[in-house]
């Protein structure tokens, strides 16, 4: 029991009323309210702090928190009252955790934000729409049903276009905003006929309440095929939300906006709520009832995306030499692991409900926990790259180099960041994404296709660590390329880095005072044990081997970027023709929808214009043309009107005997 | 008995008159008709609340539902008012509101008190133009109020009128032919409706027996709605056959379907927007199309709901088809206010669905989506008139960049867009979501649909 019920409406209600007050008078306030955005997500962060607490008191570690669903408002009322859709926030581990990290890193990046963009014209409009964007991450994270979740989801799609084309008198800014809409729509379509099939088998949009129903409705009302449509319809809606694979063209190009923006919603947050969604969907693809057939071939789908996404993201991140682009790929290669994880973790969860054991929920902790550690080191490495572009005023990594010197700062939070993502112990990234590899590889035991996906991610692993430390060496070591005189960055900015930097340290070992990450985010049944489970022999050997190809990794990086021993081209190559295909093909197809959208659309106007519109106008002007040939018959000689009096009797007599038969018959018919 | 309902449509008829013929100077035309227009707007206000919560309503005293005529009709009426002096004729002056018509006649008193603000420096000839907004508004209460078939295409007839002068004295330059098209076109669609009223009229004998006890003909809705339902549950064995409602059905629909408009009947409205005036516009969009959605609710489906059964994929068919026709034409327009007004014809596509699919969530979600239209459009269309009068164009293309010069009127054009759009939060998503559970689940449209939603089906079945 959450003591204060309405402690977490006001979570949400904060960063709410700052963007009403900023939004609506914010131009009059000091700096353009930035304080009172800052303000609210501190009130909002101490909230969470104080619920997270609360379930932990409550036995949260190992399974003792029973998941709290806080009453609102009935949105829609329904002839059943069980059916109506309401407005209610659900808090359990998962959530509580979620709200506790979405607050604080809304925070730090607030703060940070009054550095980075001081200098900015509209800075109400920006805080304004930041914290619509907290207020909606945080609904989507406390949502107790799917509807909620999904118009929570759609306001951070609403920001997200907003924020993207902060600085839309840029024409590029302004295209990749429109494109960010429309291509994580093309998923939210997905995800809102998921809601309607939802809530048409099961008349109730609630997590815990479709987990009540799951069993009695099996098979007959929920049939296979449903059981495997509606994860499906969901991951379309998470595929589009966390751009991945075929949706994930639109990241690359959302880095027009601010870069506080692209730590933000496209790294730390937002696009993890795909994650998020795919994890409460396991609802779905666990059904925890020996009595339900669980839909292997949907969990397929996820893992396979996952796994290829992560190597095709992470060859993009190798060529590119745009910082943030090289980050933006990175996120969906990270991304794609956490999708691996769930994939991974399902099936093995899965096959073990089909034979009645007991579930070990590995893969889904691990998947989470990777979710948890990226938001940090990712935000870092924005956040980073945001202090380097304010510094040189060029995201190209072309004109960086030697930076180490002028930034300290920057240059050593960036190496965490760095070390973090390439997962190198004890850096958070190595436990989580060792993990959801031993996951990926323990499910190849019982599906052998996972140990391409565990090959996949094994070869991701080599990657990341690869362009990581080449972005770090080409931005921080050498000669200096640049013509701007860069300096460090003020310590409104440097603080929140090492804040964050101090956390890709202590992310990872959290798990320890938990006795692993999976005793307090879990599907099922809780799992003590370090970093997730009880570790089998095994298990050291797998995490060696994505230790030791990070390694590898950062050695090749050292060689290319920073001795220059290896020319770069040779290993660029093959990258280099999957970056033209990305951009060619894959943005090809996605400008070609748009494009041929607007032929179907102009085709369809001049048919509209001619054909419809045309006879429209055909009758008319038939019917003038008619009239005036039939002007032409009043000719004035009473002889032929006679004739016209006669023949004009004839066809009303005929028509009566006409009408009359035809009643009887319709009567007759009607009967 | 309470004359709340007479009240709502004299006010705005004396308040015409007095604009047009005491309007001495302009100043004084514009302040009577915006007195008159927030009377009314208070009137409707009220009978809203009273409608909502009948503790709220004691300005008029308590709802009067109608007295069920017989023991084990119902048809929930709020406000009935009924006058039989000319019964002979088979004509009654019978107005009455329920929750189909209560938030569309506070719908029409809104948005004809922003229109005339809106309209504020109307330079020319103001006594006539702002004595047809009342006019109009009087028109449109009464479509939305009228209980006999005779009133009601009375109203029907004259809400043509003011529309058709704004048009074409207010209108852009090719308004002749635009107000003409509005005319004919409707005019047409009047006259095949009006097939199926004197066809209800020669049948209403029985129907009035068995109702009220009098074997006369009689062109009383509430008849006809009281024998319809009581068919429906069984208490009533014979009401008009499927053979002759079909027919009716049919003949109304035309009427509707123009009005509405629904594809393939749909041209004036476009030309019709971008002549009229924006308050015009305002109404058109906001009320004037909702007409065709209530006459839908109220006749087709109120009177005639056994051929509603057999022929509603009409609805179905023609309502998909206005959805994904409009928004492609949409996508290819240029001006703004043509653009607006495809969007509409799709959006009234969403009522239609809502209708075909004969749940209770979807028809619901198809009068919510009327109400919800209406403030989206008006918006749209204020907008659209005051960017012209700002910058002298409509054309898109043309009004790059405005965010920077306006950026109040950039911020509330993307809440009517995302409005329009349908993003969730926003209004006319919960209509739309409302529309789309209720054709997912229809027992109509499952059944062919998709095979995932058979189960949806069975499902319904079971909860029926």
């Amino acid at each position: 029991m959450i003591a204060f019920e309405w402690v977490v409406w006001l979570i949400l209600l904060f960063p709410l009323a700052a963007f009403v007050i900023v939004g609506l008078v914010g131009r009059r306030l000091p700096e353009g309210g930035d304080h009172v955005v800052v303000g609210a997500m501190a009130g909002s962060f101490v909230l969470s702090l104080y619920v997270f607490i609360q379930v932990l008191q409550q036995g949260g570690l190992g399974g003792g928190f029973a998941p709290q669903t806080i009453q609102g408002y009935v949105w829609i009322p329904s002839l059943l009252p069980e059916n109506s859709i309401k407005i209610s926030l659900l808090i359990d581990n998962l959530s509580a955790l979620m709200l506790v990290l979405v607050s604080f890193l809304c925070l730090l990046i607030f703060v940070y934000s009054l550095g980075y963009m001081h200098e900015e014209d509209g800075k109400p409009r920006y805080y304004a729409e930041v914290s619509l964007f907290a207020t909606g991450m945080l609904g989507t994270v406390s949502a107790d049903n799917f509807l909620q979740l999904l118009i929570f989801w759609e306001i951070m799609g609403l920001c997200s276009y907003l924020l993207i084309g902060f600085w839309y008198s840029k024409p590029e800014a302004a295209a990749a905003a429109k494109k960010a809409f429309l291509v994580t729509r093309v998923g939210d379509v997905l995800f809102l006929v998921g809601v309607l099939v939802i809530w048409n088998v099961f008349g109730t949009l609630s997590f815990g309440e479709i987990q009540g129903k799951m069993a009695s409705l099996y098979p007959n009302t929920l049939t296979p095929q449903l059981l495997t449509l509606i994860p499906l319809l969901l991951f379309g809606g998470a595929v589009g939300k966390s751009a991945q694979f075929p949706l994930h063209a639109w990241l690359p190009d959302a880095m027009e906006g601010p870069t506080t923006v692209s730590a933000l919603i496209h790294a730390a947050t937002m696009v993890k709520a795909g994650v998020y969604l795919t994890a409460r969907a396991f609802i779905f693809l666990v059904p925890l009832s020996s009595a339900v057939q669980p839909p292997f071939t949907a969990i397929l789908v996820i893992a396979g995306i996952g796994g290829f996404t992560t190597l095709f993201a992470a060859t993009m991140a190798v060529v590119n030499f745009d910082i943030k682009r090289v980050l933006a790929f990175s996120t969906i290669s990270q991304l794609a692991y956490m999708f691996l994880g769930l994939g991974a973790g399902a099936y093995i969860m899965a096959t073990e409900v089909s034979r009645g054991e007991a579930v070990n929920s590995a893969g889904y902790s691990a998947a989470l926990y990777h979710l948890f550690n990226h938001a940090f080191f990712k935000a870092l490495l924005f956040l980073g790259a945001g202090s380097v572009i304010h510094a040189v005023a060029t995201n190209d990594m072309r004109e960086m180099g030697g930076l180490a010197k002028p930034m300290p700062v920057t240059s050593r939070v960036m190496l965490f960041g760095a070390l973090a993502l390439a997962g190198v112990i004890p850096f958070s990234g190595f436990f989580s994404k060792g993990e959801i590899l031993s996951v990926t590889f323990e499910a190849g035991s019982e599906q052998p296709g996972f140990y391409l996906l565990y090959a996949l991610g094994v070869g991701t692993a080599f990657l990341t660590a690869f362009y990581a430390f080449r972005l770090w060496f080409m931005t921080f070591h050498g000669e200096y390329r640049g013509h701007v005189h860069p300096h460090e960055s003020p310590p409104v900015m440097t603080v929140p880095l090492m804040i964050l930097a101090g956390f890709t340290l202590v992310s990872g070992l959290l798990a320890y005072p938990m006795q692993g990450f999976g005793n307090l985010v879990f599907f099922g049944r809780p799992e003590a044990g370090f970093p997730l489970v009880g570790i089998p022999v095994q298990d050291y050997l797998l995490e060696g081997v994505s230790m030791g190809v990070a390694v590898l990794g950062l050695a090749l990086a050292w060689a290319v970027y920073a001795t220059k021993r290896v020319p770069a081209e040779r290993f660029t190559a093959s990258a280099r023709a999957l970056d033209w295909f990305d951009r060619k093909v894959i943005d090809g197809i996605v400008n070609g929808v748009g494009r041929a959208g607007v032929v179907v659309a102009t085709g369809t106007d001049r048919f509209d214009r001619q054909v419809i519109d045309g006879a429209v106008n055909a009758v008319s002007l038939e019917t003038v043309r008619t009239s005036l040939r039939l002007r032409q018959r009043q000719t004035g000689q009473v002889q032929s009107y006679a004739w016209v009096v006669v023949l004009g009797l004839v066809v009303v007599i005929a028509l009566m005997f006409g009408l009359s038969f035809l009643q009887r018959w319709w009567a007759g018919l009607g009967r | 008995m309470t004359y709340v309902l007479t009240l709502l449509i004299l006010v705005p008829l004396i308040g015409a008159v007095i604009a047009w013929v005491a309007g001495t100077s302009h100043r004084v035309t514009k302040l009577i008709a915006l007195t008159f227009s927030l009377v009314e707007t208070a009137l409707a206000t009220f009978l809203l609340l009273g409608f909502i919560n009948p503790g709220w309503g004691v300005f008029f005293g308590t709802p009067t539902a109608t007295p069920p005529p017989t023991a084990g009709a119902y048809v929930p009426l709020y406000y009935m008012e009924r006058y039989s002096g000319w019964s002979q004729f088979g004509f009654n002056y019978i107005v009455g509101v329920d929750g189909l018509s209560v938030p569309l006649i506070w719908l029409t008193t809104l948005l004809t008190t922003l229109a005339i603000v809106f309209h504020w420096d109307q330079e020319d000839r103001p006594q006539a133009f702002f004595g047809l907004f009342l006019f109009l508004e009087m028109t449109l209460v009464g479509v939305f109020m009228a209980l006999d078939l005779l009133l009601f295409a009375v109203f029907w007839e004259l809400v043509i009128i003011p529309m058709f002068f704004l048009i074409g004295i207010w209108g852009g330059p090719n308004r002749r032919y635009a107000a003409l098209k509005f005319l004919i076109f409707t005019q047409v669609g009047f006259v095949i409706m009006l097939l199926s009223i004197f066809a209800l009229y020669f049948n209403s004998a029985g129907v009035n027996a068995a109702v009220y006890g009098t074997n006369a003909n009689t062109l009383d809705m509430t008849a006809f709605l009281h024998a319809a339902l009581r068919h429906q549950t069984g208490a009533l064995a014979t009401y008009l056959t499927v053979g002759l409602q079909i027919p009716m059905f049919a003949a109304f629909l035309v009427g509707f379907l123009v009005k509405l408009p629904s594809f393939p009947f749909h041209t004036w409205l476009p030309d019709a927007h971008v002549e009229a005036p924006t308050g015009g516009s305002v109404l058109l969009a906001g009320v004037l199309l909702k007409m065709g959605g209530y006459g839908i609710f109220r006749i087709d489906f109120g009177i005639l709901p056994d051929a509603a059964r057999s022929l509603w994929w009409v609805l179905a068919i023609l309502g998909t088809v206005s959805m994904v026709y409009a928004a492609f034409v949409c996508l290819a327009q240029v001006d703004l206010k043509r653009l607006i007004a495809y969007s509409s014809i799709g959006h009234m596509g969403f009522v239609l669905l809502g209708a075909s699919s004969l749940t209770v969530i979807g028809v619901q979600g198809g009068i919510f989506q009327m109400f919800n239209h209406g403030i989206i459009t008006a918006i749209l269309f204020m907008l659209a008139g005051s960017v012209k009068h700002a910058t002298g164009t409509r054309d898109i293309p043309e009004l790059q960049g405005l965010a920077k010069v306006m950026p109040q009127f950039s911020l509330i054009l993307a809440i009517g867009f995302f409005a329009s759009l349908g993003l969730p939060g926003l209004n006319s998503f919960w209509s739309e979501f409302m529309v789309f559970v209720g054709a997912y689940g229809s027992p109509n449209l499952g059944e062919r649909s998709s095979a995932g939603s058979r189960s949806g089906r069975r499902a319904w079945r079971r909860s029926s």
